[in-house]
């Protein structure tokens, strides 16, 4: 072996004796010297800057009037404390936007200068607070008062500083913003770049890191990976020199392994460079900014995995060719081809695969329907196997093509529910409305064939629509909850004032019923009822409340429980029976007993994945949980476990429910949906649609040449993974139940190392089968 | 198999296909010829006749397409066999960023040899070849000379058993060939075994005790130097001064073997003959000194490799 670790050694003699070694250190050095210097101080804040007063031509003209008046207050203060000079000029000169005849813009910024340092000069002053000037002004700021209960007098130095800028900021509420009470000044060496910010240092601490991953991906990432694989294109084929090539071969080494010790010598010279540059970041940042992310570090063998990929395409091409500049080309080539394959197999994802996967069943008597991501309904049409579209508004035909081409479309374009009204056996769904506040309700009869009419208004703010136990329709909304109670094809004429229609306040076929006081419902929401008992689970905020249905029909609280803090995320729930469960985003499934919230287990199921969606079976004995990585477990209520059932499709599975007959419905590869018989798991029914072009083209086109194709550009999803231990991707912070991108942590990782073996593998091959 | 010889060649022969229609190109015709220990060998012929196709299969730098070929008792091309066979390349290439120390120390390392052994070896070597004063410098800075020796030094590092030179002294000054001979006389006297790849006839038939002549893949002839230049000479070739009238010389000499005729002074002439043997260098000598001729020189042409290398080449082409 010793051998071949002289070849490697002959790659850093090689390389140190070269000026490209030395040109790029020399860059890395320069980069580095350039941003060791960079650093903040957290300070008081007190001075005014720019961005502190809104619009200061505003505050300049209230001081000319105000101040040298008799009514003694604020501005008569300053106007007293202010340069005569400014004073002067404050007076005569005019100011743009609000003088007619403001014709000289210079004269005002001349002014503006002035006028900005007098005031910071008057802020440092111990007289600036006179209490007779600043009786009728609130101090509604709790540091201020603080401040004052301290004797002003007594106050020195940038604490009095602080003080009058307060004054300042409780005199002028509108036009002086108000300022947290330390700042950051970012420096770099003895200078002070720009004005103070103001933020806090943690704060401050974050952004950093996150810059610095940003510029890890995308400047070493990237840029970096290009530069190494120019630096060391020529390795390879400089071996191939005749010269140098036969005395080689004619030693007692393999040629297969001098091929892999030259490859590993391009690799440990580009891994010093890596380190030299990643660590002497990491050591500015943690030194200047206090930063010591260890994250930084692992990116070195992320960034030396991803060059070694690059770097053994360009090495089998210097074998093949053996010019550097075809190294380069194919490398280019390589990498472009990379990215065309990723780009097609994520336009095709977001934009066809994902938002046509089933994310909600719904039986309507012996009618099965789904509805996708976007909100379409389709109904089962056992004839011809396919799953039909139907119940599609006028609103959903015109926005529809937008929402294909939206990457996350929100879900204020998606209509609320449908829901099944039995009574009336009938679909009926909240659309989307534009401005918002005017959504109405669709009503699709199975007598019609669903089609879609507008009937009556919906209550403003509509989060959920839910079938109560008895089978009627309860609107939940930010502000109130009503009930169906007429005919929902019923439509209000809108109250116009001046020609403008106002919003619907909910009257029509929905009536309020309670509770009283109501609840206020702000994102993050969630709403679950159980249609066994008929009770509501809301929660909203960190808060949790149940209601109950009254024998009147009307809901009243029955409890309330305030999570931490650190708990007020978005969540979704369950309710059936005797037990409700809420799913956290950090992958927590809490069991709650429903009389008085009584907290009674947790569980982790899938790790951090959090869970997305949450059935209850129609006994209320089991739950079905969908996790976003697209899993499915069940949550047994009498033993009080979570299992993961063995059936196919698991890491594909969109949702789950359970049918009238307690048989569970299962959503998953796209649009199948399998009926399986719990608790065997039996298959009972299956309804699998022709899929079509598009889809089929995903599916047997570009997600088999993704899978086989390395992924190098995506390894930094594999270390996102290994930080974060979080298989999804959140687009949305406030709605847990909202989709979430799937983040495959290995693939990229196994296919990328796949692709290097086998690349590898047939230069060895090559060069060992090859005359020279 | 024999086991006395170092290098050993049966039918070898050497396809090479190129082309998008993969056309074929023999380049050794199933050629067969030992090498026997503590020999030096020469291998000759023109440029394209397969020298160095078959150092190269001798080396396992390129794979034969029929036949055998071993070397020290082990197939072409084994790791064995190459440990202990030292080699200096045509056109030899040492990469620029060494220098003499560190380029004997990569390939003593990647001969085997441990850091001590090249470490002990080393000055002696750089010694030998006069190229101990300029160890430390880089060899981008070295002639072409400089390489030579250094390549020389580095095909002897590990004492191999048989070297194999390819065009040794090309680009060598003559106090460079002269260094060459001597270490390669050195090594005759060790009883190593070196298998000699030249151009410079003069060289091979200085140090050479064999030689084989390959023209187009095919072994014209082989044997030792003093078997090979007398085999393929014809006559005897003189040179000849001789003084006096140009009448007289032409009626001494008439026809005979007259291959070159130039005056060269006042009555002077200089004259290449090429006669059948030696009574008729006598009859020649007769008859010019009955025509009056004066005999100022007479020089016996010795028939060299070069010759017989030329002619068998000529022969080959007709």
């Amino acid at each position: 072996m010793m051998k071949y670790f002289a070849v490697i050694l002959d790659s850093f003699r090689e390389a140190l004796a070269s000026r490209v070694l030395w040109l790029v250190l020399a860059a890395i050095t320069l980069f580095l010297l350039a941003i060791a210097p960079m650093g903040y101080r957290e300070e008081v804040t007190w001075k005014l800057g720019d961005p502190d007063v809104r619009t200061w031509q505003d505050f300049m003209v209230k001081l000319r009037q105000e101040g040298p008046t008799d009514k003694f207050g604020p501005s008569t203060r300053i106007w007293k404390l202010l340069d005569d000079d400014v004073k002067k000029k404050l007076s005569t000169v005019k100011i743009p936007g609000k003088d007619q005849d403001a014709v000289n813009p210079w004269g005002f910024l001349g002014l503006l200068s002035q006028f900005k340092k007098s005031l910071n000069t008057m802020l440092e002053r111990p007289d600036f607070y006179d209490p007779p000037a600043w009786k009728n002004v609130q101090l509604l700021s709790r540091e201020l008062r603080q401040l004052q209960r301290e004797k002003p007098e007594k106050l020195v130095g940038k604490e009095r500083a602080r003080f009058n800028r307060l004054l300042l900021e409780a005199a002028y509420p509108d036009l002086i913003r108000s300022s947290p009470p330390t700042s950051i000044q970012l420096v770099y060496a003895w200078y002070d770049l720009g004005p103070p910010q103001p933020l806090r240092g943690t704060t401050l601490r974050d952004y950093v890191q996150s810059a610095a991953a940003w510029v890890m991906k995308w400047f070493v990432g990237a840029i970096g990976v290009f530069v190494a694989i120019l630096v060391t294109a020529p390795i390879i084929p400089q071996m191939f020199d005749p010269g140098s090539l036969h005395l080689l071969l004619s030693k007692p080494i393999r040629r297969w392994l001098l091929f892999l010790a030259k490859y590993l010598g391009g690799c440990a010279f580009i891994l010093i460079a890596a380190t030299y540059l990643i660590g002497g970041v990491w050591l500015v940042l943690g030194s200047r900014f206090g930063v010591w992310d260890s994250t930084l570090l692992m990116s070195i063998p992320v960034y030396l995995f991803v060059f070694a990929i690059y770097y053994a395409v360009s090495a089998l091409s210097g074998v093949v060719w053996r010019s550097p500049i075809v190294c380069i080309a194919v490398s280019i080539m390589f990498f472009a081809t990379c990215w065309l394959v990723g780009t097609a197999k994520s336009a095709f994802e977001r934009m066809i695969w994902d938002k046509m996967r089933i994310v909600r069943l719904l039986e309507a008597k012996e009618t099965l329907f789904a509805v996708d991501e976007v909100g379409i309904v389709y109904r089962w049409e056992a004839n011809g196997s396919e799953w039909k579209e139907t119940f599609v508004s006028d609103a959903q035909k015109q926005i529809r093509g937008i929402m294909l081409l939206m990457p996350v479309v929100p879900n204020e374009l998606k209509p609320v529910g449908p829901v099944y009204d039995a009574a009336g056996d009938r679909l009926l769904s909240a659309q989307p409305s534009f401005p918002p506040g005017k959504s109405q309700l669709c009503v699709g009869e199975r007598k019609k064939q669903w089609e879609s009419e507008v009937g009556t208004g919906v209550p403003i703010g509509t989060l959920a629509l839910l079938n109560e136990a008895n089978g009627s329709v309860l609107a939940v909304s930010s502000m109130d909850m009503q009930r169906l109670q007429g005919d929902p094809l019923k439509k209000v004429e809108p109250v116009k004032v001046f020609g403008m229609a106002l919003p619907s306040l909910g009257s029509g076929a929905f009536r309020s019923v309670g509770p009283d006081p109501p609840v206020i419902l702000t994102q993050p929401a969630a709403v679950a009822l159980n249609s066994n008992t008929g009770d509501l689970a809301l929660y909203t905020r960190g808060v949790l409340i149940l209601l109950r249905r009254e024998a009147n029909g009307r809901y009243a609280r029955k409890a309330e429980i305030h999570f931490k803090k650190a708990e007020r995320q978005p969540v979704v729930m369950g309710f059936g029976g005797e037990t409700l469960l809420v799913g956290r985003e950090d992958g927590r499934i809490q069991v709650f007993d429903p009389k008085g919230l009584r907290p009674i287990v947790e569980f982790r199921p899938e790790g951090r994945n959090a869970p997305r969606f949450l059935a209850p079976s129609r006994d209320g004995r089991t739950f079905a949980a969908v996790f976003h990585n697209k899993t499915l477990w069940f949550y047994d209520v009498r033993d009080r476990q979570f299992s993961k059932p063995k059936i196919p499709g698991q890491g594909e599975i969109t949702t789950a429910a359970f049918s009238a007959e307690n048989k569970l419905l299962v959503a998953d590869r796209g649009m199948r949906v399998s009926e399986y018989l719990p608790p065997s798991m039996r298959l009972e029914r299956r309804f699998s649609p022709q899929l079509g072009l598009l889809a089929n083209a995903y599916r047997y086109g570009v997600l088999p040449v993704y899978t086989v194709c390395p992924k190098p550009g995506e390894l930094d999803t594999t270390f996102e993974y290994l930080l974060s231990r979080r298989e999804t991707r959140k687009d949305r912070d406030d709605d847990l139940s909202a989709a979430q991108q799937l983040v495959d942590p290995w693939t990229p990782l196994w296919s990328s190392a796949a692709f290097m073996c086998i690349v590898l593998l047939f230069a060895c091959v090559y060069i060992e089968w090859q005359d020279f | 198999m024999n086991n006395s010889a170092a290098l050993e060649v049966s039918g070898l022969r050497k396809v090479y296909r190129s082309g998008l229609f993969r056309r074929s190109f023999e380049a050794l015709k199933g050629i067969s010829f030992s090498v026997s220990r503590g020999e030096i060998f020469g291998l000759l012929g023109p440029n394209g006749a397969g020298k160095t196709t078959l150092v190269k299969i001798l080396l396992g730098i390129a794979r034969a397409s029929g036949g055998n070929a071993s070397l020290l008792n082990r197939p072409a091309g084994d790791l064995t066999s190459r440990l202990r066979v030292g080699y200096l390349p045509e056109n030899l290439r040492i990469a620029p960023h060494h220098t003499a120390d560190t380029a004997l120390l990569y390939y003593g390392q990647l001969s085997g040899m441990s850091t001590r052994e090249i470490r002990a070896k080393k000055n002696a070597l750089l010694e030998s070849v006069g190229l101990a004063d300029r160890a430390g410098d880089r060899v981008r800075k070295y002639s072409k000379g400089m390489l030579q020796r250094l390549g020389l030094a580095q095909a002897l590092l590990h004492d191999p058993e048989l070297l194999v030179l390819d065009e040794p002294t090309d680009g060598l000054d003559p106090v460079g060939r002269s260094h060459v001979r001597a270490v390669l006389n050195r090594l005759r006297s060790e009883g190593r075994t070196v298998f000699l790849n030249s151009h410079i006839l003069q060289e091979v038939e200085l140090v050479c005790d064999r030689v084989a002549i390959l023209d187009r893949g095919e072994l014209r002839a082989i044997g030792g130097v003093n078997e090979i230049a007398p085999q393929r000479a014809e006559g005897i070739e003189l040179d000849l001064c001789v003084a006096g009238e140009e009448a007289d010389l032409r009626a001494a000499l008439g026809e005979r073997g007259v291959r070159s005729c130039e005056a060269i002074g006042e009555g002077q002439f200089r004259l290449g003959l090429r006669l059948l043997d030696q009574a008729a260098v006598d009859e020649c000598v007769d008859d010019l000194r009955r025509h009056g001729m004066s005999l100022v020189g007479l020089t016996r042409r010795r028939v060299t490799l070069e010759d017989a290398f030329l002619r068998l080449f000529a022969e080959s082409h007709q």
